[in-house]
């Protein structure tokens, strides 16, 4: 098993430098002059030959790689020119925010498509079945948009159960600083205060739920089809035979076995996620990675755009490589495979 | 006890424990001591000598105070700009405009606890103006529309005199900006110390160093662009503000803005679309607030000799100018837009040549189509291919960029004419004026100080370069520049006598357009705040801003 886990980080790394070399080309395909997009459009040719020389631009390609590599490794991203502050800063406070919504609509995902599917390849062809596959059909079909406006208008607007946006109520909580950037970890642990964990939740929610859509779809099919599969299984019908219950036939034969192309469906869909949920971060005011993304497009402001594309993709390439590892703790075959 | 159950029973008990109190000390603020406020736009720079944005502008204007300030909305037309004392209680206007001498607000104190003296406000201007200033931010955009000062005289502590290098009638309304809004000394000399300017402007964003109603109360107040929380100033000069807190929140879509003020979830909110204007209107739950803002949506044309666009044969231009018609951009504003002909809107004080048309907008349709095929077709510019580059997003003026876009592109089509069009970044935008190289822009501007000279000098003139060659400004995107129109523009910026000015501009209109028609004025729009209708004593200023230190809710 270890040669299997050391072959798959070793993989990684030309992956990672795959990464760095993408994100270091990315200032140079940026339409312009990198000085000048960097600097802004009121900056003289003075500014632009000392910022020039400052960023080692005047040097030969290879130099500027490496200048990049050992910034990178030192976590020096450079300055946004939009808003002057050190993009590692800002990182800091756009990458937890990615991570709790990501990771909460994936629970959620994961949660309801894999119990949607499980109960739809129990009784194929049902009318349960047909309910599962139909809701999966508009799941993945549904604009998010649209879906996300309409969850706000009734949800937050008609019912007033949830709120419409941000991730907490500043004006309620106006003193609120965040320690870590995972306001979840901080109303728990720093402030300790049942009723902002409570609001941090409420404001997770809608988000959550609208991000969640098309993931929950994703994974029920997968997991209905998988199942279907599996369950037709000699080793399932022996199960049922040594008297097994229906339900350790289901889930601890029949979902264990099936749990591998479910894994993979549920890695690459948080791996999209962390990407950064552009719209849904949009219509819901969540200040993520991928809003940052798309400001610092829309500014032309490079440095933060190389940096954001060098975590999502380490992050990506990660999430990966932990689901590939935790194939071989979860598939016994992959272990004695690896074994022999 | 099986896993499932341990599991989750370590889970319960931890937050459980986490949840029973002991952690660091947050206080749950009362709804009415808040108004929660959604932004349609970013603030990024909170640095009032550094900013340009409305994002950023909206909120340093809560903070910061100028000498003179802008009049508030009224109701009817907007009349001669009479500015009123802000942080100057009286000032003497002489020698034709060139010396202008302050008398400064007696008590006013800065967040920070430094006094406001004549000094103070001379450090100020300082930072904005002075070269290699070593307390300046990294730009600072606005300090070109002050630079005629040659000279700041502190006669005594509350009495401050400048002298320009001309006679400058504008320079109370260029006062006005936030840009010459004043920062404390004592915030002046701890930016000093910092070598960096970007870490110089920044500096700003933790700490507030103005005297207005609110301020920064702590560094963590500020949020990103995500949200800012502002505190009510106890020592404001007009009395400690009654709305204790003010939230700021960006949220750029329009309709989720519409529902939050609607369901009571924000108290404030800016630019709502027209289409909902009479449906909030006739909520009772809410104010909305709309005026007739000084602003302009034009299509500009090229004029540029060197290159090689169609748009540089004034008969194209003309006949551009011949084939747009109007009504269906104004249509698509619900009524909250109106055509326009010249390039000063007819919300502008003074200067706007009210029942004047050029003469390519005095035909009927049909002969003003005939005229421009045949204008194309001798230019021999019939089926040449032109871009139209237009911003992705919307704007304040430009609500529906890529359908009134589109409106251009039917309408320039009949007359043998082919427009691409192509949506492009506000950033590249601003990249690609100084450099000229498209043949079409939409675009607009929004009036910064209720002046003429604010529209002409930035849209239709032009600066030195390096080598005292003149060149269109890097927001003159028709690419134009005429020595004869600068000299008018000189000569009316000049004019002390009021009604001289305005006889001058109207002139200019009457001349530029039909000689030279580098730009094609589209319409004026209407802007909108809306907020809760328990908010009561909200100021909404000439100058587009809102205003909150004398806001309460209404019990």
């Amino acid at each position: 098993m270890l040669t299997y886990i050391v072959r798959r980080i070793l993989a990684t790394i030309p992956m990672l430098v795959g990464i760095t070399l993408v994100s270091f080309l990315l200032l140079h395909a940026l339409p312009g002059d990198p000085t000048a997009v960097l600097l802004g459009q009121r900056a003289t040719e003075q500014n632009k030959q000392e910022l020039r020389r400052q960023l080692g631009l005047d040097q030969p390609l290879h130099a500027q790689y490496g200048q990049y590599v050992g910034g990178t490794l030192r976590g020096d991203f450079g300055e946004s020119h939009r808003t002057n502050q050190p993009v590692l800063t800002e990182l800091k406070q756009k990458i937890p925010a990615t991570i709790e919504l990501a990771l909460a609509a994936m629970f959620l995902a994961t949660i309801v498509g894999v119990s949607l599917g499980v109960l739809a390849a129990i009784k194929p062809r049902s009318v349960f079945d047909f309910a599962c596959l139909s809701m999966a059909l508009v799941g993945v079909s549904m604009p998010v948009f649209w879906l996300g406006f309409m969850a706000q208008k009734v949800l937050a607007g008609e019912l007033k159960w949830l709120p419409f946006s941000g991730r907490l109520d500043f004006g309620t909580w106006a003193r609120f600083q965040s320690d870590t950037g995972f306001y979840t970890l901080d109303a728990l642990f720093v402030y300790q205060r049942a009723d902002l964990f409570a609001d941090v939740m409420l404001h997770l929610a809608l988000p959550a739920i609208v991000l969640s859509t098309v993931p929950t779809a994703l994974i029920a099919r997968i997991t209905r089809a998988t199942m279907l599969e599996t369950l037709k299984q000699d080793f399932i019908r022996t199960a049922r035979a040594k008297g097994a219950t229906p339900a350790a036939v289901v889930l601890r034969h029949g979902l264990r076995n099936a749990l591998i192309p479910i894994l993979t469906a549920v890695a690459t869909q948080f791996g999209y996620l962390l990407g950064g949920a552009v719209l849904t971060e949009t219509i819901f005011a969540w200040p993520g990675l991928g809003r940052y993304v798309i400001e610092s497009i829309d500014a032309l402001d490079a440095r933060p755009l190389q940096a954001s594309v060098l975590v999502v993709a380490t992050a990506f390439v990660l999430v990966n490589l932990l689901t590939d590892l935790s194939y071989a703790f979860i598939d016994p075959r992959l272990r004695k495979r690896e074994a022999a | 006890m099986n896993r499932p159950i341990w599991a989750v029973t370590l889970v319960v008990a931890t937050f459980a424990l986490a949840a029973c109190g002991g952690g660091k000390e947050i206080e749950k603020v009362e709804a009415q001591d808040v108004l929660k406020i959604l932004r349609s736009d970013k603030f990024e720079i909170l640095d009032p000598q550094a900013s340009s944005s409305g994002g950023d502008v909206a909120i340093v204007s809560q903070m910061y105070e100028g000498l003179v300030r802008a009049p508030a909305i009224e109701g009817g037309p907007i009349t001669v700009p009479k500015w009123e004392p802000s942080l100057a209680t009286d000032w003497k206007i002489e020698d034709s405009a060139r010396v202008y001498t302050f008398t400064l607000r007696q008590g006013v104190k800065f967040h920070d606890g430094a006094e406001l003296d004549a000094d103070a406000v001379k450090r100020s201007f300082e930072r904005l103006l002075v070269k290699d200033h070593p307390a300046a931010p990294t730009k600072r955009p606005y300090a070109g529309d002050l630079a005629d000062i040659s000279k700041m005289d502190v006669v005594d502590a509350r009495t401050i005199r400048f002298t320009l290098r001309d006679s400058n009638p504008r320079f109370l309304a260029n006062v006005s900006l936030h840009a010459a809004f004043i920062i404390s000394p004592r915030a002046i000399d701890e930016m000093t110390r910092e070598k960096d300017a970007a870490k110089r402007q920044a500096w700003l964003i933790k700490n507030t160093a103005g005297t207005g109603p609110y301020r920064i109360a702590k560094a963590d107040d500020y949020r990103g662009s995500e949200s800012v929380t502002l505190t009510a100033f106890d020592d404001y000069w007009g009395g400690k503000p009654r709305i204790g807190l003010l939230s700021f929140t960006t949220m750029t879509d329009h309709k989720s803005r519409r529902e939050q003020i609607v369901a009571g979830a924000a108290g404030f909110t800016d630019t709502l679309l027209p289409s909902d204007w009479d449906d909030l209107g006739k909520n009772k739950d809410v104010t909305l607030f709309t005026w007739d803002a000084i602003n302009i949506m034009y299509l500009a044309m090229n004029c540029d000799q060197t290159k090689n666009f169609p748009t540089k044969d004034k008969r194209v231009r003309d006949a551009i100018a011949m084939a747009i018609d109007r009504a269906p951009f104004v249509e698509r504003y619900y009524g909250a837009a109106k055509p326009a002909h010249v390039l000063i809107p007819y919300t502008m004080p003074f200067g706007f040549p009210r029942d004047y048309k050029p003469k390519t907008d005095t035909l009927s349709r049909e002969d003003a189509l005939a005229k421009a095929k045949a204008l194309v077709k001798e230019a021999g510019a019939d089926g040449s291919v032109m871009k139209l580059i237009l911003p992705e997003v919307p704007r304040p003026y430009l609500l529906y960029p890529r359908e009134l876009a589109d409106l251009i592109r039917q309408q320039l089509e009949p007359i043998g004419l082919k427009i691409e069009l192509e949506p492009r970044k506000m950033a590249e935008i601003g990249e690609m004026i100084p450099k000229g190289d498209y043949p079409l822009m939409l675009l607009g501007w929004m009036g910064d100080n209720g002046e003429p000279d604010n529209f002409w000098r930035p849209l239709l003139d032009g600066d030195k370069d390096e080598n005292g060659n003149w060149k269109p400004g890097d927001n003159n995107l028709a690419r134009f520049f005429h020595p004869e129109v600068h000299a008018r523009i000189e000569a009316a910026g000049r004019e002390a006598d009021i009604s001289k000015r305005d006889r001058m501009y109207k002139e200019l209109e009457m001349w530029a357009h039909d000689e030279f028609r580098p730009i094609v004025p589209l319409l004026t729009a209407k802007k909108s705040y809306c907020w809760s209708a328990k908010l009561k004593g909200v100021r909404v200023d000439t100058g587009d801003q809102f205003y909150l230190d004398k806001a309460y809710y209404e019990k």
